[in-house]
């Protein structure tokens, strides 16, 4: 989509805030707050930097942090190209150096579905497929359409399973309170989260497959969760614990695709919201099932196998060079996983 | 030119005689909540004869009780529907997909209004009581709950 100015970032930031104490509906967990990426009018711009400006002094941590990680994405973004792998004074990180990620999966099942205690090769064929997914190696990204064919990324990322935490629980369904992530709420502590990615596979319930953290957030509970039945791919065995058509090991990619700073594709808004990635289409909204090839919306051909859509696994099969330089600006010197990178 | 001016003159006491006219009532044709994350679509459908629960594929429907229909136009009369795409909304959540994206359409005789996407666990204030009471009217309606496309 369209490139952004500071004063956006911060208004996408001030209506993330703007309805943070409004009264709670019931259904799958959650908390509160948010934001709308508007390409707003000057006049929507002064009100929106008024709450921003309100937000902040209640909150200045937490805000001032999303703030500084956008404009340390923009300021990654503009000296790409200048790589020095580690970066300095909030430099970019190389594009072509490899950053590996140790991983910690934390399997807590329920005690009556020895199902959800997925197995060994499971967890490996999910690893897999991040390895594929994140380093363009998986096979169907020849199927991306001639038009966006040269915007396909190869992030450069590597995941490397460190250990896997098995846990059983009298608990049938977490929702997303982070819950799962907290041994004294019945879950797992995270191991390492500052240099390590943290996986929770649980049976979240009220059918969402998978949640994320954006960078920034806490320590404590950084990291995804994925259910069971989406963890992996059925591509290795048909005697894993998926369920289809969530069974190739997307879910996991497009979670982690939110834990390195992507936004979904269509900017959670209509056509005038943002991704903040310049070279991903507009969209209105999320594509569902397996569109074909042209879907139009927003007046151009929608990039409805990106990862970062809601289609079904089969049907998503690309991040852009676009998502790769938000992504890979999170672990650039300065960025909210700096740690992550060890400068050389 | 004096004819010319009293031309001109005439033209701008039209213009502001037709921009003080009151807008044209509209009539409320439909109400809809969908709320939505990657493997899971509901849409709530309510029309003064009919409630419709869709979710993923399966429709189910069921006669909408006049009393929750007279609320929700009731609910919606706090809100000006040319304004429904500006009320400002929480997506933090679903952004994550740790909520769902949650929309209200109105439809009127005239146009489809929508509202931003929200998250489900936090609808604006504007539209709290519109979701409550479409969520209470589409109640029973769906065996609870079919999460699988």
């Amino acid at each position: 989509m369209k490139k952004i100015t500071l004063p956006l970032v911060a208004g996408f930031i001030a209506y993330a805030v703007s309805s943070c104490f409004e009264p709670t509906l019931q259904e799958p967990g959650g908390s509160l707050s948010d934001h709308n990426a508007r390409v707003a009018s000057e006049e929507d711009r002064c009100a929106t930097m008024k709450v921003w400006e309100e937000k902040v002094k209640e909150n200045p941590g937490l805000l001032r942090k999303m703030q500084e990680i956008e404009e340390h994405t923009q300021r990654f973004a503009a000296q790409k190209g200048n790589s020095k792998p580690g970066g300095g004074g909030g430099g970019p990180v190389s594009t072509t150096a490899t950053i590996t990620i140790p991983v910690y999966v934390h399997v807590v099942s329920n005690v009556n579905k020895p199902e959800e205690d997925i197995s060994d090769a499971q967890i490996q064929s999910q690893i897999a497929v991040l390895n594929a997914d994140f380093q363009k190696l998986n096979s169907d990204a020849s199927q991306t359409p001639a038009e966006f064919a040269s915007r396909v990324a190869n992030f450069n990322i590597q995941f490397v399973l460190a250990r896997t935490i098995r846990k059983s629980s009298t608990k049938t369904q977490w929702g997303t309170n982070d819950a799962v992530k907290s041994t004294k709420r019945g879950g797992s502590d995270p191991i390492n989260p500052e240099t390590s990615l943290n996986i929770w596979v649980c049976n979240i319930g009220g059918g969402i497959l998978g949640y994320a953290q954006f960078p920034g957030g806490s320590l404590a509970t950084d990291g995804v969760v994925v259910g069971p039945q989406y963890f992996g791919s059925s591509a290795v065995s048909n005697n894993f614990y998926l369920e289809a058509p969530y069974d190739k090991g997307r879910t996991a990619t497009h979670e982690i695709g939110h834990w390195l700073n992507l936004r979904h594709i269509w900017g959670d808004g209509g056509c005038g919201v943002d991704d903040f990635v310049a070279d991903t289409p507009l969209a209105g909204g999320p594509n569902y099932r397996c569109p074909g090839y042209p879907t139009v919306g927003c007046g151009n051909n929608m990039m409805t196998m990106n990862y970062m859509d809601y289609t079904y696994d089969a049907c998503m099969y690309m991040f852009t060079e676009g998502q790769k330089t938000r992504a890979r600006a999170v672990f650039a010197s300065g960025g909210p996983r700096s740690s992550f990178v060890t400068t050389p | 030119m004096g004819g010319l001016f009293f031309m001109k003159f005439y033209l701008l006491l039209f213009l502001l005689t037709a921009c003080s006219n009151k807008p044209m009532s509209e009539t409320i044709e439909s109400v809809t909540l969908s709320q939505q994350t990657r493997g899971y679509q509901k849409v709530i459908t309510i029309t003064q004869q009919q409630t419709q629960v869709t979710i993923n594929d399966k429709v189910y429907t069921r006669k909408t009780q006049p009393q929750q229909w007279k609320q929700l136009l009731e609910n919606l009369q706090s809100i000006k529907l040319a304004n429904l795409p500006a009320i400002k909304t929480s997506i933090e959540r679903s952004a994550v997909d740790a909520a769902y994206s949650a929309q209200v359409t109105v439809k009127t005789d005239k146009q489809a209004y929508e509202s931003n996407f929200f998250d489900h666990t936090t609808p604006p204030n504007e539209l709290a009581n519109v979701v409550k009471t479409i969520i209470a009217s589409a109640k029973g309606i769906a065996p609870e709950e079919s999460t699988r496309n």
